[in-house]
């Protein structure tokens, strides 16, 4: 018997597909890539609970079949592509809402639920899940902690680890483990091991329940943009309101290119871009969020500031509604993702710095995209953790027709990585290693990647769990020079 | 000589798809959310196509079946650039002209072309006595049934007939070719619109309780370039208009009622009547309850796009989610404003919930004020 017909005897036929029609669709994510290029698997799976998992991942491991996790399929590393082939396992089948406990102010999900599906359940209890990437409609709960990407109101909320209470993981041989604590936001006691899951992609193990903390819903909002003469000052600003006691709820700093990039529906009826005025160099876009009165009293205080140091507000409410409406509300005419990539592809490097070192990461995203000869699309800085904590967006089109282009957009990811790391930055901060950044993890991990690789090999000897991705190719632990 | 294809004029479109990934199109997807597989969504036909166009795969018997599980609803194209059903028809189109036909799809198209309905049957065009006053052959205003409602759902064609003071009706009615159209016979479709947009043209007002024909008529007639000069109104836009311009009174039916509305994804979505429902049942007195999903974000019942005719029992599978979201609002009425929506949501097992038409409940509050 066929791996595809046991698996098809064990779920059920509806559950199981290897049709290579059906294997196109689940063959890319959103990664830059020579257009043709695909990864097809051999098999996909659509389960309806752990149990199904379970079941997939017992007989996978058995023949030593590769799994695949794959969630919203949004992803820009390649962290979710079959490089291997083997067995893709399509979570969005498991979206149901499992508990939600609004005395302690927990939600617990099925890893397939859509962060916006999420949100309009939580909307009618008053309450809300803030991890907000702007995939939220398409991106599952489950991808997110295994991506441990950022989000909008990382600045007040922070990240996927102060978020996530517990999840049940099913690890390579196909048992089940709950890891985290239970309802308590905090733990002392033994390894956590949960946060070994979070931003593991999917190497490890497949989450397919998670219990996060969610959060009284804010009733009012003000978003603003204000103008700065660059990056740095923007940073400082943010530095004085931290000072100040004030919460911000988000906080982005964007350059003139991105700007346009998130103002489409402005572009499409003005026919014209949205410029930053003459002797600006970037936008500073807060937003503060709760009661009325404390949202007056937070932008009357980060008015002063901002006049204190010279910085003057932007106002445009159109183009103020269209950037909130990219980055959050989602309310537009046109969605801005096709309608910004007819003749090219978004593609970014993703790299953080310490916040002193904007301007100069900055520099070396002009000096790059024009050594490569590529188009700019532009710098968003979010602050994804609390406090100030840039994670930045390097944006650029690639025709990805155009096989040298593809390549040098790579050189560039691979330069933006290097100079980061020299600024004491990270190579990534919310697309993750994947298969794009895996010749360079030697790099910003040295000798810790061994250890990695270690625990990588104690929990799936057979390397089953969404092989080719974060270790070299061919990773030899030793070998930890570059 | 081969023939050109129909999706070569949507290469672009589906290659930004594959550049974009952002998969926004199907997370109300209704054949997503019943078999989970990407397969039937937008973006997942967008990457089967460019597999296609890459000749990595061919047209086949397995293509046109899973193309043909699309009910038409247009959810994908939302919040895209690109308007995807018209892109799916194409390549149903391609997938025929290959010799590759649902034989189901193929059989209800022959009964279109035969019978001018997909049901294959026939009638004289009889109208009740009550009504039979109104109906007048000089009348300047069309109702314009659709083959559902004169067919399988014929209270919604009286109601009508009560609703309207005077009308013409179609001895024979003539389909709208939205079958057709939506099942990739693209030739068909255009020479029955041609053929019926020659008859709206004798009316001045043509009124009509079909969304599926509505839709024809204001967006589809216009994109095969055939022009039609009336005025074309769905029945919840000519009853807003009576009511608002105080020539139709309703009687408050619905007090202590509450009740959920179910936008049709052709008058919904593809064009924006969302707020004449409303006020109509505001106006007979229910409490609406409004399910999450609802305007342009509405669920389809499941019933469109030839899906109810290739799998009665999916099709129904999609409308019991649609009739438990509107359990849960807590309303005992589900009203929609389309026959086919009607049947197919009624097919769907909403057992503890009534199903019905807006125009049979306007039939039924409508009061004469000097008759009181």
């Amino acid at each position: 018997m066929d791996f595809s017909t046991e698996l098809e005897k064990a779920l059920g036929k509806e559950k199981v597909t290897s049709n290579i029609i059906d294997m196109f669709p689940y063959s890319r994510d959103w990664s830059p890539m020579f257009f043709e290029k695909d990864y097809l698997p051999d098999v996909v799976c659509i389960p309806s609970d752990t149990l199904d998992v379970m079941k997939a991942v017992k007989l996978a491991s058995r023949r030593k079949v590769p799994i695949v996790p794959w969630g919203g399929g949004t992803g820009m590393g390649g962290d979710n592509l079959a490089v291997k082939g083997g067995m893709v396992i399509a979570t969005r089948s498991m979206s149901k809402i499992l508990e939600l406990d609004e005395d302690n102010r927990t939600l617990t999900v099925q890893a397939g639920a859509t962060i916006q599906s999420i949100n309009d359940y939580l909307k009618p209890f008053g309450l809300w899940f803030p991890h907000d990437p702007e995939s939220k409609p398409t991106s599952t709960i489950g991808a997110a902690i295994m991506c441990d990407n950022d989000g909008t109101f990382g600045i007040k909320y922070g990240g996927m680890v102060d978020y996530v209470l517990n999840c049940v993981v099913v690890l390579p041989n196909g048992e089940k483990i709950r890891l985290g604590q239970r309802k308590a936001a905090s733990t002392s006691s033994g390894y956590k091991l949960m946060w070994l899951m979070i931003g593991s992609e999917g190497t490890l193990g497949l989450v397919t329940e998670v219990t996060v903390r969610v959060f009284p819903r804010p009733a009012h909002r003000e978003v603003m943009l204000w103008l700065t003469k660059d990056m740095k000052e923007g940073m400082t600003a943010l530095y004085n309101i931290h000072r100040s006691g004030i919460w911000l709820e988000s906080a982005h700093i964007n350059d003139g290119h991105r700007l346009d990039y998130y103002t489409h529906a402005y572009r499409e009826r003005t026919g014209r871009a949205a410029e930053i005025p003459e002797g600006y160099d970037s936008l500073l876009a807060l937003t503060v969020a709760g009661d009325e009165d404390v949202v007056e009293f937070s932008v009357n205080k980060i008015s002063d500031i901002m006049e204190g140091m010279g910085i003057k507000l932007f106002e445009n409410d159109e183009i103020v509604n269209g950037w909130w409406a990219s980055k959050h509300t989602l309310q537009w005419e046109k969605n801005k993702w096709p309608s910004g990539q007819r003749t090219a592809k978004f593609g970014a490097a993703d790299v953080a710095v310490p916040p002193g070192r904007i301007n100069d990461i900055y520099d070396a995203y002009l000096h790059y995209t024009e050594k490569y000869n590529i188009k700019k699309v532009g710098t968003a800085v979010y602050n994804s953790r609390p406090h100030i904590s840039p994670s930045i967006s390097f944006a650029v089109y690639v025709d990805d027709h155009d096989k040298e282009q593809v390549k040098n957009f790579f050189r560039f990811v691979a330069d933006m990585s290097k100079e980061a790391l020299r600024m004491e930055g990270t190579m990534s901060s919310y697309i993750g290693d994947g298969i794009r950044l895996r010749r360079l993890t030697r790099l910003e991990h040295g000798k810790s990647l061994g250890l990695m690789w270690e625990i990588k090999k104690l929990i799936d000897p057979d390397l089953i769990m969404n092989p080719g991705k974060i270790f070299p190719k061919e990773y030899d632990p030793t070998d930890y020079e570059v | 000589m081969e023939k050109k294809l129909h999706i070569e004029r949507y290469r672009d479109d589906i290659y930004t798809c594959i550049r974009s990934r952002c998969g926004f199109c199907f997370s109300n997807c209704p054949l997503f959310l019943s078999t989970g597989l990407e397969t039937y969504t937008s973006r997942g036909k967008s990457m089967i196509m460019k597999a296609f166009l890459e000749e990595k795969v061919d047209l086949s018997k397995e293509l046109a079946e899973r193309f043909g599980q699309c009910t038409n609803c247009g959810f994908c194209t939302t919040n895209c650039d690109v308007d995807r059903p018209d892109i799916f028809n194409a390549f149903k189109a391609d997938l025929i002209q290959s010799g590759h036909i649902i034989e189901k799809h193929e059989s209800i198209c022959k009964l279109v072309m035969e019978c001018d309905n997909p049901y294959g049957v026939g009638d004289d065009g009889s109208i009740p006595q009550k009504f039979a006053k109104k109906s007048r052959h000089g009348s300047k205003v069309l109702l314009y049934d659709g083959c559902t409602a004169r067919y399988r759902e014929r209270r919604i064609l009286h109601a009508m007939m009560d609703i309207m003071d005077e009308f013409s009706l179609l001895e024979r009615p003539v389909c709208c070719g939205s079958v057709l159209l939506r099942t990739g016979n693209l030739d068909d479709a255009r020479q029955q619109a041609l053929r019926l947009g020659e008859i709206l043209n004798r009316y001045e007002t043509v009124v009509t309780p079909c969304a599926g024909c509505y839709n024809m008529f204001v967006e589809q007639y216009p994109k095969m370039e055939i022009d039609i000069r009336p005025e074309i109104l769905h029945s919840t836009q000519y009853i807003a208009r009576l009511l608002e311009t105080g020539k139709l009174h309703l009687s408050k039916i619905g007090t202590d009622i509450k009740a959920t509305y179910h936008d049709p994804c052709h008058i919904g979505r593809r064009i924006g009547i969302f707020e004449e429902p409303r006020v109509i049942i505001k106006a007979m007195g229910f409490e609406l309850a409004e399910m999450g999903r609802n305007r342009k974000d509405a669920l389809c019942c499941g019933a469109g796009g030839g899906y109810k005719s290739l799998s009665n029992e999916k099709a129904s599978n999609i409308a019991r989610i649609r009739a438990e979201e509107a359990m849960s609002t807590g309303a005992e009425l589900l009203i929609t404003a389309c026959p086919f929506c009607v049947r197919n949501l009624r097919d769907g097992g909403a057992s503890d919930l009534e199903v019905v038409d807006i125009v049979e409940l306007v039939a039924q509050a409508r009061y004469y004020p000097d008759q009181v």
